[in-house]
């Protein structure tokens, strides 16, 4: 290749470079500048939606006392915090099954049936877990009623399977050898277990809880299937006020909400990302 | 040591084997290592030598065979049932833990009271020379100050045995010949058993009581360093420690308590040692050992009875304080021969000189 050749090629990567920068601009403000608006009318002073009435905090004082919202956010906070370690539980030993017996016959299988839930339609999943109730319900009594109960039962199913795949990656990486170590110099494996595999996975416990609560915190779909009368969560009853007309008192509150989910994954990111 | 019978070995294996879905990894091992030996299990790489050290370690059961740990029966114990203690070829060093936490592990394990904990932790410390550096993580450790670490954690319970997984690998060659003797001062030190595992033959040459040399999950041959070296029990030993010349030949008689072996291709008949042989090989196949080293290299005939071969030299590889021949013989055969390197003649030889190679009778072995 001549030196011209290798300029002009110089010249056409510094092209495509201002060009995919741009891309990406533009994708992350189709992202992001939906929600930016959202939070930015949280702060109207203006009882119209669109029409700018000057910056305040009022809606934000309202919001403190409607107990329709503080009551729906409590039930929200409970169900997301049962859910998410009721399925860190269930996927930490889905995880444990997976990686550490061996090759045993089916495997793929299961790690695949592990990871579909992952990709399965929300009202699929939600309409499966009624049906489940409803049958249960009828046969043996259990659950007579549906509510926070079924609610867990629910998230903490469609959770585990994040758990598994993110505990599952971290034990894959981790060097079998220091189990069996611990247990050369004389522990028990449930006590090699606790002692040296646990604290290093602990990030990544941390990380599936999080993603788990999270999950649970704003699912809308499947709730909406398994919850009964009330038992109303915070996004359902958004969803539902919403359809009377949106307030700034939504907006208020989805500005919370939007924080408080960005906090839960940053912090589950950091978290697996930390000693990878 | 109590309750041991007197002259009961640390270890012995018998009929050990282990099988891996159709493959046998160790297949009918017997052996007896006895107490404060520094015994090495050397062999190419996938032989079997790590299985047969986890299977030692309680990590693995063997599928059949017994084995014994000063004297009783552990072949159904677990890991953490048994008085031996593991070094890993990767370490296994526990990361969220500091130097002291990692080497105090097994003491706690077995409820030894905090104060002696600290006392034996420190005396680990000095004896591996890492005084000072216990409250770091081995994250914050060199190669070499790990590799001690792992070393310290497996002796501080003195396990009746000390087994090895090729415990040098890691380092770079200059370390690993400092760590050498390292090892072998730490072993006199603490008096205890050690089982090592190994390719490299001059680590095992160097610090071994005892060598069993393995291929395909078997032992070839037991024995002191000298031996294996110097009285192989078959040419994959011999090829494998060290490098070898063979000559096949016949038996041709017996002349002055030495074999006479006819070599086709060579002019005279190679005289090899009888090491209290009696039986009668006249008239027999014989497959003949020559070391590098043993053999002569001169331009000028040299004198005396030696079994005298005429050649070119093919090759020279220069290793400093030696070296190394490749001589082409009329016949069409190669030797490889060995020289010193301190200035006599053969220092200046090269490549396409006809050069005069003699083999005294004692160099000669023959090869069962
Ligand atoms: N867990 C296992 N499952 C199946 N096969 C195994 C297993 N462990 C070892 N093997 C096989 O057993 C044989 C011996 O393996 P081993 O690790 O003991 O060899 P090695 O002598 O230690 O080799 P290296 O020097 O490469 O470490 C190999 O053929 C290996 O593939
Ligand atoms: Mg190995």
């Amino acid at each position: 290749m001549t030196a011209a050749g290798g300029e002009n090629g110089a010249r056409m990567v510094g092209a495509s470079r201002l060009g995919l920068l741009s891309l990406l601009g533009f994708g992350y403000a189709f992202l992001y500048l939906p929600i930016l608006v959202l939070m930015v009318w949280s702060f109207n002073k203006s009882r119209l939606v669109v029409i700018w009435g000057g910056l305040s905090t009022r809606w934000y004082g309202v919001l403190a006392h409607d107990p329709r919202f503080l009551d729906a956010a409590w039930l929200s906070l409970k169900v997301a915090a049962t859910s998410a370690t009721l399925a860190l539980v269930l996927g930490t030993l889905a995880a444990v099954a997976l990686v550490r017996f061996g090759d045993f016959r089916g495997r793929n299988l299961f790690m695949a049936l592990i990871a579909a839930p992952l990709v399965m339609p929300d009202v699929i999943i939600g309409l499966a877990l009624l049906l489940m109730f409803v049958a249960l319900g009828q046969t043996v009594g259990w659950p007579s009623q549906r509510g926070f109960t079924t609610l867990v039962i629910a998230h903490a199913t469609i959770a585990m399977t994040y758990v598994a795949v993110v505990v599952r990656a971290r034990l894959g990486q981790m060097d079998h050898s220091l189990e069996e170590a611990a247990m050369d110099l004389g522990a028990r494996p449930a006590k090699a277990f606790a002692l040296i595999t646990l604290p290093l996975l602990a990030p990544s416990l941390a990380a599936g809880w999080l993603l788990a609560f999270t999950l649970s915190l704003d699912d809308v779909v499947v709730a909406q299937f398994v919850t009964g009368p009330g038992a109303t969560t915070l996004p359902i009853e958004v969803f539902s006020s919403v359809r009377m007309g949106v307030s700034p008192e939504i907006n208020a509150l989805g500005t919370i909400i939007v924080l408080v989910v960005a906090v839960g994954i940053l912090a589950a990111w950091r978290l697996m990302r930390a000693r990878a | 040591m109590a309750g041991l019978a007197a002259g009961e070995p640390a270890l012995r294996l018998e009929g050990v084997t282990k099988l891996f879905g159709t493959v046998t990894a160790v297949d009918g091992v017997d052996l007896a290592i006895a107490e404060g030996e520094f015994f090495s299990l050397l062999g190419p790489s996938g032989c079997g030598k790590s299985t047969l050290l986890r299977m030692m370690a309680g990590l693995e059961s063997p599928s059949a065979g017994r084995i014994l740990i000063g004297g009783a029966d552990m072949t159904g114990t677990p890991a953490y049932g048994r008085p031996v203690n593991m070094m890993f070829q990767s370490y296994a060093l526990f990361p969220h833990m500091s130097v002291e936490d990692n080497i105090a592990f097994g003491l706690r394990q077995d409820g030894v009271k905090r104060a002696e904990i600290r006392e034996r932790v420190a005396a680990m410390l000095a004896l591996v020379q890492l005084e000072g550096l216990g409250r770091r993580r081995p994250g914050q450790l060199s190669g070499g100050q790990r590799q001690r670490v792992a070393l310290a954690r497996c002796l501080v319970k003195r396990p009746k045995v000390v087994l090895l997984d090729e415990p040098l690998a890691a380092l770079d060659k200059r370390l690993r010949q400092r760590t050498q003797f390292e090892l072998m001062r730490i072993q006199n030190e603490v008096g205890l058993t050690f089982v090592m595992v190994t390719h490299d033959q001059e680590e095992a040459m160097t610090l071994s009581t005892r060598i069993a040399v393995m291929e395909n999950g078997r032992i070839l041959q037991v024995g002191r360093p000298r031996d294996i070296y110097e009285r192989p029990a078959g040419r994959q030993v011999a090829d494998f420690i060290g490098t070898a010349n063979f000559f096949e030949g016949t038996a041709a008689g017996y002349r002055d308590g030495h074999l006479a072996v006819a070599v086709e291709g060579l002019a005279a008949p190679l005289l090899a040692a009888l090491d209290g042989e009696s039986g009668d090989r006249a008239g027999g196949p014989v497959t003949l050992m020559v070391r590098p080293e043993r053999i002569a290299l001169s331009r000028t005939p040299p004198a005396g009875t030696d079994a005298v071969l005429t050649g070119t030299v093919a090759a020279v590889a220069y290793h400093g304080d030696a070296s190394q021949y490749r001589v082409e013989l009329a016949g069409g055969r190669s030797v490889l021969v060995t020289a010193a390197n301190f200035g006599h003649d053969a220092a200046a030889i090269d490549r396409g000189e006809a050069v005069f190679l003699a083999i005294p009778p004692s160099a000669a072995r023959v090869v069962p």
